[in-house]
């Protein structure tokens, strides 16, 4: 801007030639625009001269519109069907959520149970023992200070023995992985897992060491509907979303894959996904025959 | 003003007064500290159009070309916050009403104009108000001021490169940050 205003001021004094002057320009499009934006101030002071002994017009105000419209707007997103459900316990009792549905639910031994989407569980209450099977899907477990028999929860061949505390356990494509959020937990072979432990089982094998801060944090937020992302591919949140879609997103152009994302989802609803995708990155998404929503390059 | 092309003379009475918009749009769009550069990579492609004057509606089209690469820089970051996907609404409101904005822009810096000239350095602003104000030529401001016509220049350039920097600036009522409805703000984080 400086070297802009030096080349005005020694054009209007008439100390340089306006050869020299095309050639500083024509450099580059920055000297161009700075030049452009000095003039500009140049011919503004002009103004000046009509308003030199009058006070200056105060500057009119703006209805903020779109203050307006987010008051009106609510964000849609998976209803949380919240209503407790007291379970009497008989044989082996079961409770599933559809794609896309929340429940929460309360076992006779008190161990408060909530379902994400997809899910399925099924327990059995003993003698004052208690046995949880997640059969697919994801669970949060909040279980008492009060409880005085055992609680087990059981996934394929994984099984931890429950002590007071929160925890989480979700079945994923290629294993099961269960996480200390609050309280303790043993495994099978005996081994103790304390607050921001997670085991992942791979069949016979498990493997114990401390959570990542994402991934309790996702397995905390989940509960409220919101979705928390570190840097992962747009693959993998795709894949995050589609567990509560039905149809489900596909990415349809691989070079978008490579998009990487970070921060808070605050709804699991596609709509807001798909439009913040498109004002962001010019990502088109299409429904396609089978009801599917194709995302591509703009 | 002999000096400005035809495209210049288009900048400024076509693009210039819109500013703030494309100020507010990129800072929807990227990192407020990438915000100014979004918008200054913007002219200078607007200014480099070979056929300037028949661009029908030059705000959209700026708002535009700062929307593609705001995508382009996002598709090259490593990683995206959420923050800056930008909601709808808010583009929405960038593209609508632009006469209002036009006249509102050239309102305000009337006003701002004569705050900005109080704030010039002495010599500066008697060298800008002299020349523009008055009307005297650098020859006779240099005789009035005692000084030089070369150093009358450098006082002239640095009051001009003062105002002209200051009205690049968003102006002073300032709208609340834009708090997506659909993300959270977290914290920036960038690399």
């Amino acid at each position: 801007m400086e070297e802009a205003a030096g080349w005005l001021a020694a054009l209007d004094a008439g100390s340089v030639t306006p050869q020299a002057f095309e050639q500083w320009r024509a450099a580059d499009p920055r000297h161009a625009i700075a030049f452009a934006q000095v003039a500009h101030a140049f011919e503004q002071v002009e103004r000046l001269r009509a308003v030199e002994d009058r006070p200056a017009e105060p500057a009119p105000t703006v209805i903020n519109r779109r203050g307006m419209l987010r008051a009106g707007v609510l964000a849609g997103g998976a209803s949380v069907a919240g209503a407790l459900l007291a379970v009497r316990a008989t044989a082996r009792e079961h409770a599933e959520t559809a794609i896309g549905e929340r429940r929460a639910l309360v076992l006779d031994d008190g161990t408060r149970i909530e379902l994400n989407t997809g899910t399925r569980i099924s327990w059995r209450i003993d003698k004052g023992d208690s046995r949880i099977w997640l059969e697919r899907g994801e669970i949060g477990l909040t279980v008492p200070a009060s409880l005085r028999g055992k609680l087990t929860l059981e996934a394929g061949s994984a099984r931890f023995t429950l002590g007071a505390g929160s925890f989480n356990a979700r079945q994923q494509p290629e294993s099961f992985d269960f996480l200390v959020l609050d309280g303790m937990a043993d495994s099978v072979r005996g081994d103790g897992l304390t607050a921001g432990a997670m085991a992942r089982v791979i069949g016979q094998n498990v493997a114990i060491g401390p959570a990542d801060p994402v991934t309790l944090d996702r397995a905390r937020s989940w509960k409220d509907g919101q979705l928390v992302f570190e840097g992962e591919s747009l693959d993998f949140v795709v894949a995050e979303f589609n567990r509560y879609l039905d149809p489900r997103i596909v990415i349809a152009d691989p070079a978008l894959s490579r998009i990487r994302l970070g921060g808070r989802f605050t709804t699991t609803n596609p709509n807001d996904l798909l439009t913040a995708l498109h004002a962001s990155f010019g990502i088109r998404s299409q429904r396609s025959e089978n009801g599917a929503i194709t995302l591509t390059a703009g | 003003m002999t000096w400005l092309r035809d495209v210049d003379r288009w900048f400024i009475d076509e693009i210039l007064p819109h500013r703030v918009a494309f100020r507010r749009q990129a800072a929807r769009l990227v990192p407020t500290a990438e915000a100014e550069d979004l918008v200054q990579e913007a002219y200078a492609r607007a200014i480099n159009a070979s056929h300037h004057r028949e661009i029908v509606n030059p705000r959209s089209f700026v708002l535009t070309i700062i929307r593609n690469l705001a995508h382009e820089r996002h598709r090259r970051a490593t990683i995206v916050r959420f923050e800056h996907l930008a909601d709808m609404d808010a583009m929405e409101i960038a593209d609508s009403a632009p006469d209002q904005f036009a006249v509102l822009s050239g309102n305000m810096e009337l006003a701002r104009l004569i705050a900005l000239m109080e704030q010039l350095p002495p010599q500066a602003r008697a060298a800008v108000k002299m020349r523009r104000i008055e009307g005297l030529l650098p020859g006779d401001i240099a005789v009035r001021m005692g000084l030089s016509v070369s150093t009358v220049e450098k006082h002239l350039a640095k009051g001009l490169a003062i105002l002209a920097y200051a009205m690049q600036e968003a102006p002073p009522q300032e709208e609340r940050a834009p708090f997506s409805r659909l993300w959270q703000r977290h914290r920036h984080q960038r690399k």
